[in-house]
């Protein structure tokens, strides 16, 4: 992405023009070296983190050096069990001097990994009015949507499928209703798991969407990272071509019906 | 614990030496300051005051980093 031409289609997040709608992660990775290569095969200008207590045991280095300094950081509060954890989390993310964009992620039921709704409200409504560009994940309910809109929140980020499941769009009919109702950029995040169901969620009208698991588990991480790139950048393209009608029974012909050398499809129009 | 010669760090006792000041902690645990937080006794300490605060037995330190995550 070249830095000082305004993009086309820009994406508007906390005051940032986005020219790429797809924002990567950097969990799972076998190796961390992978990551600047995925990135710049991505096209992505956004990217998640985690924040960990240091461990002089842990042999993985320091990610930041992996990340190139083009993009923007989008720390997460994983780990974050209430609002006020993801709060002290928000905030530990910022003294770290890595900006004020944060990914609330609340979650205390660890078998399904689900996102508790009502701590995440709580947590954007208070980083939002301390400064916070707040990105929240969430189930794509209607009600914590409108909840997070009041909140302050930038932007909304309803799952896909279960973190890390690569099932695609589960939710596809709740993200829908998010992206008619809400007015908010809806980040489709989590469960994405193939580059065609990053394009759909595009084609549905989503603003953006995150992938982590479904690259870095890749055979081959960079060159998913490029799909994904490609299939996010395809499927925006169509949405704002408007997609073609429907038919609800039956067929239409692409070709003309008359003039046919045959009598095949005389009467046909 | 060891009469005053500790402090919990990240949740488990540390040793506490003399003169320690959060500059020299996080010095021992971390390649470099970049990109590590620290709070101590619950309020995170601005990263330009690392070097001037000294870490007292008995305090409670939590010091944190960014790692890979989604």
């Amino acid at each position: 992405m070249t830095e000082n031409k305004t993009p086309a289609d820009p994406l508007v997040l906390g005051g940032q023009t986005l020219g790429s709608r797809l924002f990567i992660g950097t969990g799972k990775y076998s190796s961390d070296a992978l990551i600047p290569a995925v990135a710049e095969a991505s096209g992505a200008e956004v990217v998640t983190l985690a924040l960990r207590r240091l461990d002089r045991s842990n042999p993985r280095g320091d990610i930041l050096t992996h990340i190139p300094a083009r993009m923007r950081l989008l720390p997460n509060t994983s780990g974050a069990r209430t609002a006020a954890e993801a709060v002290r989390v928000a905030r530990l993310a910022r003294a770290a001097g890595c900006g004020d964009w944060v990914k609330i992620e609340v979650i205390s039921d660890a078998r399904n990994l689900l996102p508790d709704g009502y701590e995440t409200a709580k947590a954007t409504e208070i980083l939002a009015r301390e400064g916070f560009t707040v990105l929240p994940y969430v189930n794509a309910d209607l009600y914590v949507a409108r909840s997070l809109v009041s909140a302050g929140a930038a932007a909304v980020m309803p799952l896909g499928s279960p973190i890390g499941s690569n099932r695609g769009l589960a939710a596809k009919e709740m993200i829908a209703i998010l992206i008619a109702e809400i007015p908010l950029p809806v980040i489709v995040d989590a469960g994405i798991g193939r580059p065609s169901q990053a394009c759909e969620a595009m084609e549905m009208g989503a603003a953006a969407c995150l992938v982590n698991t479904a690259i870095a588990t890749a055979v081959d991480p960079v060159a998913m990272a490029r799909a994904f790139g490609r299939a996010v950048a395809a499927g925006r393209e169509a949405c704002l071509a408007g997609p073609g009608r429907v038919l609800e029974r039956g067929a239409a012909p692409s070709s003309p019906g008359e003039g046919a050398l045959t009598g095949f499809l005389q009467g046909e129009s | 614990m060891t009469g005053n010669a500790t402090l919990i760090l990240n949740g488990e006792e540390h040793p506490h030496a003399p003169g320690m000041t959060v500059a020299s902690l996080v010095a021992s645990l971390a390649q470099s300051p970049a990109g590590v937080a620290v709070e101590i006794n619950g309020a995170i300490l601005s990263p330009e005051l690392f070097a001037q605060r000294q870490v007292q037995p008995g305090d409670t330190l939590e010091i944190i980093r960014f790692v890979g995550g989604g």
